[in-house]
């Protein structure tokens, strides 16, 4: 899953060499090829850190939470468990992609100062929808279901947030970033992802009750 | 009390000659540094605005870096190129990173000339005749010490005229400077009235020798339209040299004229500024045949900086190099990771992750430096009859990613923007020019270097146009005679060679043809009007020299043929 992802963003890093490709156009905004890279990073480091945790994608050695409601382990222990698990995967996931960003932005001259905070954005905002998939995880029995409201979250965050207005667009991770990027980290953006992680975490923490798990 | 003003001396800033100017042609500034109480590492900035495409504010930076001794006065020449004329040329002088003395210096408009005369005189008259003539001529004097060391910053000079010029005031640099510019295609007439100093030292430039004082005797009848007043004046009899031909009056010549290289020189035995040929009708007549036409420069510099690629190709390699650091980077992560995950192995990854921030941090510099690039085109102008030639060539610099450039130029040439240029800072040392900068990608900046280099290739044409003979000391391709807008072509010539034109061979027009393989100055976008030659010119590739710009930091150079520009004679 690791060389998928390094895959596509290297095969973007190569793809997008040709200095003509990322010439400065007055006309329109600037979408440099770091920035494409950044949304691309975030989309699949999201994606593949959510489905890991609503089971869409099997990960060797790790169990679903359902499985670890039975066993003797706490709801709180489960939580934050899985949630801790997923933090360590999603900058485990930034760190690998990171030569390849700053092989992109280095080559171009951009700013190198901002890609902290980029990654810390892009760290938080995987996690927040890693814990709506733990979520869909114990919520949803059915692998059917369980894909559809995991696939139905997924679009409506990178999707239907382009639909808001201008002032609240940092509600789109993709957008959020590209702000950061440019040196305006969304701090609206930043509480509100927080609080989505925390409110899911506290909505998979409720629903574990039904297992009967202490 | 500032310590600079304990000396009680300010910075002495001297523009142009007498402060006349040409805006976009290179000028001397000349900055005296008064003695100051400090050591060490100095420079002097000067920053001459220009009218950029961007807005706000826009200079080119001029800086040349010297080693501060305390209590000791410094004079520096510094070659600047002035393209806006409405703000001030700031100067600067900064002794061990802090700014010690500060001038601006105002462009005075009516000094700026469509056409600049100027005369190395203690007194500032004579050159009056020239105001009245109907294209701008502006006028100036100044003292021997005003002469540049460089021949480039007379470009901006149409007639230097030389009344009671010592030689022996001029130093040597002053002297090649002077020599080189007048054989390079300079107009200079030299006053030697009864009396003048013998100008042994400008000689081989010089149509005659300073003779022996004579008078000019009085004709009660003087011919109609006569070339000089009648006498009686004193004058001095010049001894003509060879190939030199003389106005006479009254029998004696007093004005000699010949050619010398591409320049041309006039010696005049008498003093026009007395009387009577201070009152006399003709004087304004003498005057602008002095002065002589415009000059127009047989190459188009502007032209032929739009017709070299502004984005040429990358070397190949630097993509593969990226890609090659690139997969084997995901190759060692593959290797780490197919067998699962252990702390040792994330451990491992994670060294492999650092390992691979600093190689792709310094191939991502590796990448940038070895794409920058400069495309270049040497044209040689041939001066007829000597063994120089004025090499001008035109640069082109492109940072395809953005950034940082520094190009550097061999001391001998005076290198400037073809177009208006900020954030540009070109630094003078005794080694060399380097031009310091940064663009945006997709950009491209121009230069121009001129430098005299030696040459010693003629081509004349027989008396009835049928037989060209050249002598080029190497092999030209390509090569075409061009008079006016019309052309024949001839292609490859030897070192030398006689050629038999058909008088039906002429063709007219730039642009491709599909008969003849012509070179890449007329073909192309500019095709017609890179060169625009006014005199019977050969022109043809020849095997390029040294380079003039080379990137500090590497990267591709890519030159085009050099042109040879060979002015032909009728022998």
């Amino acid at each position: 899953m690791e060389l998928l992802y390094l895959g596509i963003l290297a095969l973007l890093l190569l793809l997008g060499l040709p200095p003509e490709l990322n010439q400065n156009d007055p006309s329109r905004s600037s979408v440099g090829l770091a920035l494409a890279l950044l949304g691309v990073q975030v989309v699949l480091v999201t994606y593949f850190a959510s489905a890991s945790a609503a089971q869409e994608i099997a990960v060797e050695g790790e169990r679903p939470a359902v499985d670890l409601a039975f066993g003797p382990f706490s709801r709180r222990t489960i939580v934050a468990g899985k949630s801790l698990a997923t933090l360590v995967t999603v900058v485990y996931w930034q760190l690998l992609g990171l030569p390849l960003l700053m092989l992109a932005m280095e080559i171009r001259r951009l700013p190198l100062g901002a890609l902290g905070g980029v990654c810390a954005l892009v760290t938080l905002q995987a996690w927040a929808v890693a814990q709506i998939g733990l979520l869909c995880g114990i919520v949803f029995e059915a692998e059917f279901t369980r894909t559809l409201a995991h696939w139905t979250a997924l679009l409506a965050i990178f999707v239907a947030t382009l639909a808001l207005p201008d002032a609240i667009r940092w509600a789109n991770p993709v957008v959020a970033v590209a702000q950061a990027a440019a040196g305006a980290m969304p701090v609206q953006g930043v509480v509100c992802y927080a609080a989505l992680g925390l409110g899911a975490g506290g909505l998979a923490y409720a629903a574990l009750r039904r297992f009967g798990t202490p | 009390m500032h310590p600079a003003a304990a000396y009680g001396e300010d910075l002495s800033v001297r523009l142009g000659f007498g402060g006349a100017l040409r805006v976009g042609v290179p000028v001397p500034l000349t900055v005296v540094v008064p003695p100051l109480p400090y050591a060490g590492q100095a420079r002097i900035e000067v920053d001459a605005p220009v009218l950029g495409r961007t807005r706000g504010e826009t200079a080119t930076t001029t800086m040349v870096p010297f080693t501060a001794v305390p209590g000791v006065r410094r004079t520096f020449e510094i070659p600047v190129q002035i393209g806006n004329i409405r703000r001030l040329v700031e100067v600067r002088v900064s002794i061990g990173g802090r700014e010690q003395l500060r001038q601006a210096v105002a462009v005075d408009p009516q000094k700026v000339g469509g056409r600049l005369a100027i005369e190395i005189s203690d007194t500032s008259s004579g050159l009056a005749p020239l105001a009245g003539l109907p294209e701008r001529v502006v006028t100036a004097y100044v003292g021997p010490e005003a002469l540049p060391r460089r021949w480039q910053e007379y470009a901006a000079i149409d007639l230097l005229v030389a009344r009671d010029l010592d030689p022996a005031r001029l130093d040597d640099a002053q002297r090649d400077a002077l020599a080189m510019w007048v054989r390079l295609g300079g107009r200079l007439v030299v006053i030697a009235p009864p009396g003048a100093p013998a100008l042994d030292a400008l000689d081989d430039i010089l149509p005659a020798s300073v003779g022996t004082p004579s008078v000019v005797p009085s004709e009660p009848s003087p011919p109609a339209g006569a070339s000089l007043p009648p006498g009686p004046y004193p004058v001095d009899a010049l001894r003509l040299h060879p190939g030199a031909s003389a106005v006479r009056a009254g029998g004696i010549p007093v004005i000699a004229e010949a050619s010398a290289g591409a320049g041309w020189v006039e010696m005049w035995g008498f003093d026009p500024g007395a009387p009577p040929l201070a009152r006399w009708a003709g004087r304004a007549a003498l005057w602008q045949a002095a002065l002589g036409p415009a000059g127009i420069s047989p190459v188009q510099i502007d032209a032929a900086a739009g017709q070299l690629p502004a984005s040429p190709a990358i070397d190949p390699l630097v993509h593969a190099e990226v890609g090659g650091a690139v997969l084997a980077y995901l190759a060692a992560l593959y290797l780490i990771g197919r067998r699962g995950l252990t702390r040792a192995r994330v451990l491992s990854a994670c060294a492999a992750v650092a390992l691979a921030v600093v190689v792709f941090w310094r191939l991502a510099g590796d990448v940038r430096a070895r794409s920058t690039s400069v495309v270049e085109a040497t044209f040689l102008e041939q001066a007829s009859d000597t063994g120089i030639a004025r090499a001008i060539t035109v640069g082109t610099v492109a940072v395809p990613y953005g950034g940082h450039y520094a190009v550097r130029v061999p001391v001998g040439s005076v290198v400037t923007p073809v177009t208006a240029s900020g954030a540009l800072r070109i630094v003078v040392t005794d080694e060399a020019t380097v031009l310091d900068g940064a663009l945006e990608n997709g950009e491209a900046r121009a230069f121009a270097a001129t430098a005299a280099v030696p040459s010693s290739a003629r081509a004349d044409l027989s008396p009835d146009g049928r037989v060209l003979r050249v002598s080029l000391g190497g092999p030209a391709h390509r090569a075409e005679l061009h008079w006016g807008n019309r052309w024949y072509w001839i292609g490859d010539v030897g070192p030398a060679s006689t050629i038999t034109l058909d008088p039906k061979g002429w063709g007219s027009g730039g642009g491709e043809t599909t008969s003849h393989d012509r070179s890449w100055v007329f073909v192309g976008p500019s095709d017609d009007a890179i060169i625009s030659p006014t005199t019977p010119m050969l022109v043809g590739e020849i095997q390029p020299a040294a380079p003039a710009f080379q990137l500090v930091d590497g990267g591709g150079l890519d030159r085009r043929p050099t042109i040879l520009l060979l002015p032909v004679g009728r022998r």
